[in-house]
């Protein structure tokens, strides 16, 4: 992920958040944002719907 | 000593499924000035109109509401002061749950009072009536 | 990012012209182009946004009928033949790897009139012109298969007014109605657009993801639908927010155009009491927050204090007991009853004799130790008690006095506002009385749209508090469902993912919001420090404001606080938008090049070196591509910007009629 992309100030309210699970996700979902960015349409709840399969998994009972 | 109020927590009236107290604290805490505050705060409040307005009722059925933890020390004073003026003497301290329950009293009859046609900006202006006239008792010439 | 060259081909007056800025050195961002008026300096400009953007924004009055293509090479061409207009532009990333953004277009020319655009066919149909990027991976050169996408990443169109723009038009930026684009250009900046997405996505999936389960009847999908109804409700209210706010920016922008008439009249008793007028509407606004800072400020102070005050006897009741404890002996406890059960327990005695149960000695403690209350143990816990007690006995009167001076500030601004409020009907009353009719016709206007602005205001401020327990109702029963959901096991999963989803949206939501205030702080800051120390009459303007709508307001530092900015002059307008414009992207962190065209026509030979000294500092992070006349390019500006200039280029022209004229690029020197 070409973290360098998204802008500085996001990333590091980003860095700084405790929960893990919602940072992960977070990051994911705005990095796919900037992907498609001018898209004309995406399949969003596809996309979303996976991250949150993907993040909820991870650290289960965090 | 402190641990003998680790445990502890602030009762409130059980009430019934529609009118309780709990229901009123939610719906002051969605109401200025009480927007952001903790419960503890709201409790004060209420034991403080309760104090005002001299009655003190039992509650009849109780449920915890604020734990001990969630009480900061400015309320933890006054708690006491309230505890010790009302028993009159120091040995009540060694009775957490007498202090408590002092407390709870005066904040169950506050909680109705509160509510009756209740409007932040009335309550900002009785606790500063309340500070107005603290004041005059205390120095009476000293007052603007 | 920083761009190499521009190369034009057939583009307008321009048949082969290759923009060569080479690779930017460290220090030297500035590119000067210097042309003469008509040489061609704005369809450059147009070149470049027409390559990116498919959008030509500057073409002068009266030449909007000229093709794009060079009509020379038209001319010369056979009919039927075509001629390919093309403009390349090659930036360089970061990584000061290559970029080729090259957009072209096919004129056909016809035996008669004007010529036709030849369409390309693409799998998208067909195209008017056609825009190839290609770039370098790794040792070979790729062509993009979704060119648009990846320009608008790489600059996104709403900011094409941020990074080229006409120094003529530089004024357009303050008025109201520009705020929204200056907001929209700062929430692209800082991708914050981006986040605005996330959470818009985050709430949708949430809602899919609850409307997928088939619950059971019952409990279950009363809250459901419960929940549903109240996100519409909240959806609803914050749709019904923003119109009316767009509602209240129109009726503004008429407020706005409405006063501006009237302080053209050529009375001059009009012109001299709306002014005055519009320096107390401006310093009743201010009035008017001081009110209720004060106000925000009293409640706090009362509702921490009130109760104490109220508490007040009990606490000095409660201290009285401790006084006479310690008037009596009792505190500090000669002994603990803890010390004296421990040496009956024992059996032993302090001196370490023993204590055998039944004996004299041990009767003697033990009598002791049944005389002791409970103050012996809780003689620690008494003092402290008494000691924050006495402390905040003390600080009352402090309060109390902090309490007082508020009043009367308060009162101060209660009765300023009256005063400045009856003036205001005053002032107002004298101008419906101006004796001419086109002066009461507007005021009777004026009149009403200020009306209808208040009643707007006043609407969305309603409208928000009813908001704000929509949503504490919300949060509320979205609480109770994912308990409800919980009880059953099947559900468990989905619970979990409402749960994160939640997370994620409240999170996200909190970052945003934290961004946009800081930003909007440090834009502020920063053209209020550009501008202040660029301006020359910098005694005269004390402040510069950015309001939570972007509204740019300059004051200056006298009792009447007024906005400035309508009446600024030109050359100072100019300073504010080039200062706003260097805030903008230091604070957005963006690398983008910026181009302006003749950024210091309006500005008078004094201030333009003054400006010309300090504008290579701005932006320092960007590529900053001038296009200057010569009058604005004087030997003296060249001397003061020569450090940060890297590349000087000319273009030179020649008429060739009335309508055509063929420019090429020269070195300067």
């Amino acid at each position: 992920m070409k973290k360098k992309r998204i802008n500085e100030r996001i990333r590091e309210k980003l860095d700084k958040m405790k929960d893990l699970q919602v940072r992960n996700l977070l990051y994911d979902a705005f990095w796919q944002e900037y992907l498609n960015r001018g898209a004309k349409t995406w399949q969003y709840k596809k996309k979303y719907e996976y991250l949150v399969d993907k993040h909820s998994a991870d650290m289960e009972g965090s | 000593m402190r641990r003998k109020y680790e445990k502890m927590r602030l009762f409130i009236e059980k009430g019934t499924k529609e009118d309780n107290a709990r229901n009123k604290y939610k719906y002051l805490s969605t109401r200025f000035p009480f927007r952001g505050k903790e419960n503890i705060d709201i409790f004060v409040i209420a034991m403080v109109k309760g104090v005002k307005g001299k009655r003190r009722s039992e509650l009849k059925g109780r449920e915890g509401f604020i734990r001990f933890n969630s009480i900061d020390q400015k309320s933890m004073n006054l708690i006491k002061g309230l505890a010790v003026s009302e028993a009159g003497s120091l040995t009540v301290l060694s009775d957490p749950e007498k202090v408590f329950q002092i407390a709870e009293e005066y904040a169950n009859t506050g909680i109705h009072l509160l509510l009756e046609e209740f409007r932040g900006k009335d309550l900002v202006g009785e606790m500063e009536d309340a500070m107005i006239d603290t004041q005059k008792r205390r120095a009476p010439l000293k007052t603007e | 990012m920083f761009i190499e060259y521009i190369h034009l081909k057939n583009y307008r007056q321009y048949k082969e012209a290759k923009f060569n800025f080479g690779n930017k050195k460290k220090g030297k961002h500035i590119v000067i182009i210097e042309g003469g008026n008509g040489s061609g300096k704005t369809n450059l400009m147009n070149a470049v946004t027409w390559c990116i953007f498919s959008e030509e924004r500057h073409i002068k009055k009266g030449k909007e009928g000229l093709p794009r293509v060079n009509l020379d090479m038209l001319h010369s061409a056979k009919t039927n033949s075509i001629v390919e207009v093309s403009v390349e532009l090659c930036i360089r990333d970061e990584e000061k790897k290559p970029i080729y953004i090259t957009r072209t277009q096919r004129f056909q020319k016809k035996s008669k009139g004007k010529p036709e655009i030849i369409p390309y066919v693409s799998e998208y149909g067909k195209l008017e012109s056609r825009l190839t990027v290609q770039y370098q991976e790794e040792k070979d050169i790729v062509t993009d298969m979704n060119p648009s996408r990846f320009v608008e990443q790489l600059i996104p169109r709403k900011l094409s007014d941020y990074f080229f723009f006409d120094g003529e038009k530089l004024q357009d930026y303050f008025e109201t109605e520009s705020t929204d684009r200056i907001k929209e250009a700062v929430l692209n900046l800082s991708q914050s657009e981006l986040l605005m997405l996330v959470v818009t996505h985050l709430r949708r999936t949430k809602k899919t993801l609850r409307d997928k389960h088939k619950v059971p009847t019952g409990e279950l999908r009363q809250l459901r639908k419960r929940v549903e109804n109240q996100e519409a409700q909240v959806d609803e209210t914050r749709e019904v927010i923003e119109k009316l706010r767009k509602d209240k920016k129109k009726a503004e922008v008429e407020l706005e155009e409405i006063s501006a008439k009237i302080a053209l009249t050529n009375v001059e008793s009009v012109k001299r009491l709306h002014k005055e007028r519009q320096g107390v509407e401006s310093f009743i606004e201010q009035l008017s927050t001081t009110r209720d800072d004060l106000e925000q400020d009293i409640s706090e102070l009362v509702m921490e204090w009130g109760p104490i005050a109220v508490l007040m006897e009990p606490i000095e009741t409660a201290r009285q007991f401790v006084a006479e404890a310690e008037s009596g002996g009792q505190l500090p406890p000669p002994y603990k009853k803890n010390l004296l059960d421990s040496l009956l327990k024992n059996e032993e005695c302090l001196c370490e004799r023993k204590l055998k149960p039944g004996t004299s000695p041990y009767n003697s403690v033990k009598v002791k130790r049944d005389s002791c209350d409970s103050m012996t143990d809780d003689s620690e816990e008494i003092s402290r008690l008494d000691a924050e007690l006495r402390g905040v006995s003390d600080r009352f009167p402090r309060e109390y006095k902090r309490l007082v001076q508020h009043k009367r500030r308060l009162k101060e601004s209660k009765d300023s506002l009256e005063k400045q409020n009856e003036k205001l009907e005053e002032l107002t009353t004298l101008l419906g009385e101006v004796d001419i009719e086109k002066v009461q016709v507007l005021e009777k206007a004026r009149g009403e749209a200020k009306q209808l602005v208040d009643n707007m205001a006043e609407q969305i401020g309603l409208t928000r508090s009813r908001l704000q327990r929509y949503e504490d109702d919300l949060k509320e029963i979205q609480k109770q469902f994912k308990i409800a959901l919980r009880k059953d096991e099947k559900f468990q999963q989905m619970a979990d993912q409402l749960d994160i989803l939640e997370r994620s949206e409240k999170h996200a939501e909190r970052i945003l919001e934290e961004i946009l205030g800081e930003i909007r702080e440090e834009v502020c800051s920063e053209t209020r420090d550009h501008f202040l120390s660029l301006v020359w009459k910098s005694s005269s303007f004390k402040d510069v404001n950015l309001s939570d709508d972007y509204e740019v307001s300059v004051s200056m530092g006298s009792s009447i606080y007024s906005n400035v900015v309508g009446s600024l002059s030109a050359g100072e307008t100019q300073v504010l938008a080039l200062s706003f414009m260097a805030a903008l992207n230091t604070v957005a962190k963006a690398g983008v090049p910026i181009m302006i065209d003749t950024p210091l026509s309006r500005i008078s030979k004094e201030p333009r070196a003054l400006i010309a000294e300090k504008l290579p500092s701005y932006l320092k992070g960007n590529q900053l591509i001038l296009l200057m006349t010569d009058t604005e390019y004087t030997d003296n500006v060249r001397d003061l910007m020569s450090k940060a200039v890297g590349t000087e280029l000319r273009i030179d022209y020649r008429e060739i009629s009335e309508d055509e004229s063929e420019s090429w690029v020269v070195d300067y020197a």
